[in-house]
């Protein structure tokens, strides 16, 4: 066995001088692993060094009893056995045990931590409830906005392997439009990477029986439906392969919610019969409560696929379709094959497929795709705000560790290490940002709930937001991350500056440290925070000033004081012109002589309601136009008053009159988008107009213009008025019309008072829901309102941690350099070039911050465009202000300080040590 | 031991070194000296078993352990008894003490052995 004796090196010199042989010492360890033992008790050399000890000793005894060198070393091996052996054994069982003995050191490490923490801010209790409160807030906003972003992002869809669904749709002109019968048909013969695809369209039914009438939306759709989404129904089944047959079709499938309404949740439902419009269908099944799609349906019906649906109308589009995609098949490669398949269709029949396209997404981005960017922006923004409170609060401990220099040099003076001091500090900052996460995820629930609310139109999946496991987790990451971020600096600076205070407390001072490193680092946190605090201000500034925009967009009709009542009647006891038109005729009449009716009129489909109705048409006089290239009109039939109820102001020629009756030449009225778009160089007052559809299979939708009137925005404040044509009712008599009432009076008592004589008329008629048109206009507005609402709470957040921010550090500052500043004044400075010389600093910092919060708002801002109305994404007016703004609350946050500093006595402060 | 071990002897083992430490805190090898000196050689310890006995009464709390300078200035690992070793020590050589006495009696009664 060589000897492994290291030339030079002490240690061996020492072993070979006490060795009386020069002898191995590994056990399998190699050697260099004792300068390990730098970071702590390193197992495998100590076992090896108490083994070698034991041989030595051995060997030294037999030398004594008269062996030789060699020979006493041999018969102490020997004696002693298998040392390797022995040796890996004992290594096992130390690193065993120090891992244990390490694991609860640390364990009670930890909680002793902990408990010298808390004791610690109890010490200081106006402290530790400033930063909880602060941080219950900031941390609070971050839980409840990620528990938005939880519901409506993040949680898998509710249908069975929501990652296989596609929406498909038919395209035109690029932009997403709805499926035609045939289309749709000719899609599901020709695709292979789709496994199965249904359609469904969704429409308002009067439902009657087992209770009062009342109106439900409904669901038409393929018999596949529900095999595609994966759904079980509840109770009996859904539909059968060959339902949507002809003659098959009138079987219906009830929500939970209806069934419990109106059959009480009996099981006996199942089989009976369910009269929906007049026409009775069979009911076969129920859903889970938790099935919701299309949302809000109450009941779901076969599409009836006769030849009007699968071959005749290919230009009539309403159906939306939804696909399940064949296993192993990407979105890509389904979005490819539709296309192609669309293209195919396209060239196949250029009349009524003109434009067309198909294109198919995920069901996920199809849901919640446009409100992906904003609720981003939203998490972004709170976590903006949260980052600015870790800022104050860090300056905050900066402070405070000037006065815990003496307790940390004393605890250097007496031998912890600077690693322990380090955890001890960071325990505490995480301590105060666990409590302050706990009362925050309290507060989030309250905020949750209020969100809920608030409730703005078109967020999916919004009802289901609540406070679970994942909103937990994360809230208790983000405290913990929180707790290290504002905590590691402090704690680095006062535990790095632990020996050389141990160090001056010895030599007789009191631990004192200047604060130079301190400085720039508080000047960097101010410095960030207000650039922070900028780009909150400028994409809160920018969100309000495109909502004031949208808001201000004049809707082209008088929203306020006006009432809607929507009616529907049934085509089995309404089925002629006739009917319908005495129906409305004497409701119309009925309702203008009620009491504080100030107008009545009718319009068949009200602005602002996400709902289109448009149609081709021909003029009289001009050439015919090819089916493809044709243009449409938004179609509506209305009564004579509607303009003056609705404040629709008459442009040209003549209002709709009543003796615009059956009998009387047809007549209609255009608005002035038509008129532009249909009739630039002519006068469209005399023109004929056919529309492209028959009420009843009998009248066409035809008549002479006869005036033109505003235009209305219907589809949204944000989107261009389209072309719009009204016909009188008495001459197009539509089923279902919504009738609008000018009151000045109680609006409860007239709506109580319409319902009461539409019952009058025919009580089988369901009791329609009454809304306030100021109520829609302000709902079509309620998403961006949400947002701009959000968003302006964080950065008003963001402005007040600004603002104390910079109080509290100049204050600060003023308290550190009173020394110096007594000095000046008794030099002679004036009291108001000390103010001044506090003012620069600050401002100084202020200006730094908003310009760099500028520029990375400007960048950032970019982000925005998709949600902005009527504002560029660099609106100087925007940025300016709101850098105006935060300087000014930058200088009038420095004043106090600045006023204190002035008020320095000389004498006090050079006393001061 | 140089006789067979069982787990007999292995417990002797532990109580022998825990009686060793009774004098005061020691390392291994005087451990083992000791024994043998006690017994003038007739007891070897198996130095094999000597120090996984000495980590089970460790791990047991009847020793404690910590690092020092022997005799000859060389590092050295030594063992402390424990308020808790004592203790244990106590009943079990007490234990032990009746055991082989009454073996003692049995192996020496009449008849002898011839």
């Amino acid at each position: 066995m060589a000897a492994l004796r290291r030339r030079g090196d002490p240690r061996a010199a020492r072993r070979a001088r006490d060795r009386l042989t020069p002898v191995r010492d590994d056990f399998g360890a190699p050697r260099w692993r004792r300068y390990l033992r730098f970071w702590g008790p390193d197992v495998d050399a100590d076992v090896d060094d108490e083994l070698q000890f034991h041989l030595d000793m051995r060997a030294r005894e037999l030398e004594a009893r008269g062996l030789s060198s060699d020979d006493a070393r041999r018969a102490a091996a020997l004696r002693f056995g298998d040392a390797g052996r022995i040796g890996a054994e004992l290594r096992e069982h130390d690193h065993h045990r120090n891992r244990y003995l390490h694991r609860r050191d640390m364990l009670s490490d930890l909680w002793q931590d902990f408990r010298l923490a808390a004791r610690g801010l109890q010490r200081t209790p106006g402290f530790a409830i400033v930063v909880i409160a602060t941080l219950a807030l900031c941390i609070g906003a971050n839980s409840a906005i990620f528990s938005v972003v939880n519901a409506v992002l993040l949680r898998p869809l509710p249908f069975r392997d929501p990652g296989a669904l596609v929406r498909v749709y038919q395209t035109y002109q690029g932009e997403r439009s709805a499926f035609s019968g045939p289309n749709f048909v000719d899609l599901v013969k020709s695709t292979h990477t789709l496994a199965s695809a249904a359609a469904f369209d969704n429409e308002t039914f009067n439902v009657v029986g087992n209770g009062d009438p009342v109106r439900v939306q409904g669901a038409l759709a393929s018999a596949s439906f529900f095999d595609v989404l994966g759904a079980q129904p509840a109770v009996g089944r859904t539909f059968n392969a060959d339902e949507n047959d002809p003659g098959k079709t009138h079987v219906v499938v009830l929500s939970h919610a209806l069934w419990q309404q109106r059959f009480g949740s009996n099981r006996a439902a199942i089989g009976g019969s369910l009269d929906l419009d007049g026409t009775p269908y069979t009911i076969i099944g129920v859903m889970p409560a938790s099935f919701d799609y299309p949302r809000g349906m109450s009941v779901w019906m076969p599409l009836v696929y006769d030849t009007s649906f699968t071959v005749a109308s290919r230009g009539a589009v309403y159906l939306s379709a939804v696909a399940r995609l064949a296993p192993g098949v990407s979105e890509q490669q389904a979005a490819t094959e539709v296309a192609i398949i669309g293209k195919r269709l396209h060239d196949a029949d250029l009349d009524h497929n003109a434009k067309m396209g198909i294109t198919a997404v995920s069901m996920r981005e199809a849901m919640v795709g446009n409100v992906r960017k904003p609720l981003v922006i939203l998490l972004g923004a709170v976590v903006f705000v949260l980052l600015i409170a870790c800022a104050n609060i860090a300056n905050l401990l900066l402070a405070r560790s000037s006065t815990r220099h003496t307790e940390i040099a004393v605890r250097s003076a007496l031998g912890a290490a600077r690693g322990r001091l380090l955890r001890q500090l960071l325990t505490e900052s995480v301590l105060l940002s666990l409590a302050g996460g706990a009362l925050g995820l309290l507060l989030a629930t309250w905020g949750v709930r209020l969100l809920v609310v608030l409730q703005p139109r078109g967020i999916p999946r919004l009802d289901t937001v609540s406070i679970d496991g994942a909103v937990m987790a994360w809230t208790a990451l983000v405290a913990v991350a929180t707790g290290i971020i504002f905590g590691i600096a402090p704690a680095l600076q006062l535990s790095r500056g632990g020996d050389e205070l141990a160090q001056s407390l010895r030599a007789g001072g009191r631990g004192m440290l200047p604060s130079m490193g301190g400085r720039q680092l508080r000047r960097t946190l101010i410095v960030s925070e207000i650039a922070l605090a900028l780009v909150l201000l400028t994409c809160a500034g920018l969100m309000m000033r495109s909502f004031v925009r949208l808001q201000s967009v004049d809707p082209g009709f008088q929203p306020d004081h006006r009432l809607a009542l929507e009616i529907a009647i049934p085509d089995a006891t309404y089925g002629t012109n006739e009917k319908v038109v005495a129906f409305y005729d004497d409701l119309l009449g009925r309702l203008a002589a009620l009491p504080g009716a100030r107008g009545v009129g009718a319009i068949s489909m009200l602005p602002l309601t996400d709902n289109a109705w448009g149609f081709s048409f021909k003029v009289d006089g001009r050439p015919p136009v090819r089916l493809g290239d044709q243009q449409h009109f938004e179609t509506r039939a209305v009564s004579p008053d509607l303009y003056r109820v609705l404040g629709i102001p008459v442009k040209r020629g003549r209002a709709l009159l009543p003796t615009d009756r059956d009998g009387a030449p047809p007549v209609a009225v255009i608005n002035e988008a038509a008129a532009h778009r249909y009739f630039p160089s002519e006068d469209p007052i005399g023109k004929r107009v056919v529309l492209g559809f028959r009420v009843r299979d009998t009248t066409h939708a035809a008549g002479t213009i006869v005036g033109i009137v505003g235009d209305v925005h219907g589809f949204g404040l944000d989107q261009d008025a389209p072309p719009e044509i009204d016909f009188p009712y008495a001459q197009l008599p539509l089923s279902n019309m919504a009738i609008v009432m000018r009151t000045d009076a109680s609006a409860p008592a007239l709506a109580a008072a319409a319902k009461r004589e539409l019952n009058a008329i025919d009580p089988a008629l369901p009791m329609a829901d009454v809304r306030s048109l100021s109520g829609l206009v302000s709902d079509s507005i309620s998403q961006p309102r949400f947002y701009m609402m959000l968003l302006g709470l964080f950065a008003a957040i963001a402005l007040l941690l600004a603002a104390i921010g910079v109080a509290g550090m100049m204050s600060f500052a003023v308290a550190q350099r009173t020394r110096e500043i007594g000095i000046r004044i008794a030099l002679g400075a004036n009291r108001g070039g000390v103010v001044r010389l506090v003012l620069h600093e600050a401002m100084r910092l202020a200006v730094i911050g908003v310009v760099i919060g500028g520029l990375v708002a400007v960048a950032l801002s970019r982000a925005m465009a998709s949600l902005l109305f009527g504002v560029g994404v660099r609106d100087p007016a925007t940025f300016s202000v709101a850098a105006i703004v935060l300087a000014g609350v930058a200088f009038a946050a420095t004043l106090l300080p600045a006023r204190r500093a002035a008020s320095v006595d000389p004498a006090t402060a050079l006393r001061t040590d | 031991m140089r006789s067979d071990t069982g787990d007999l002897l292995q417990g002797t083992l532990g109580v022998m070194i825990l009686k060793a430490l009774v004098i005061g805190p020691a390392h291994g090898y005087a451990i083992a000296r000791w024994v043998e000196q006690t017994t003038d050689d007739v007891l070897q310890i198996e130095e094999g078993s000597l120090y996984p006995a000495l980590r089970r009464l460790e791990d047991r709390g009847w020793v404690r352990s910590e690092w020092g300078l022997s005799e000859n200035n060389r590092r050295a690992r030594f063992y402390t008894l424990t308020a808790r070793g004592r203790a244990h020590l106590k009943t079990e050589a007490a234990v032990w003490l009746r055991y082989a006495g009454a073996v003692t009696r049995v192996l020496r009664a009449a008849p002898a052995i011839a």
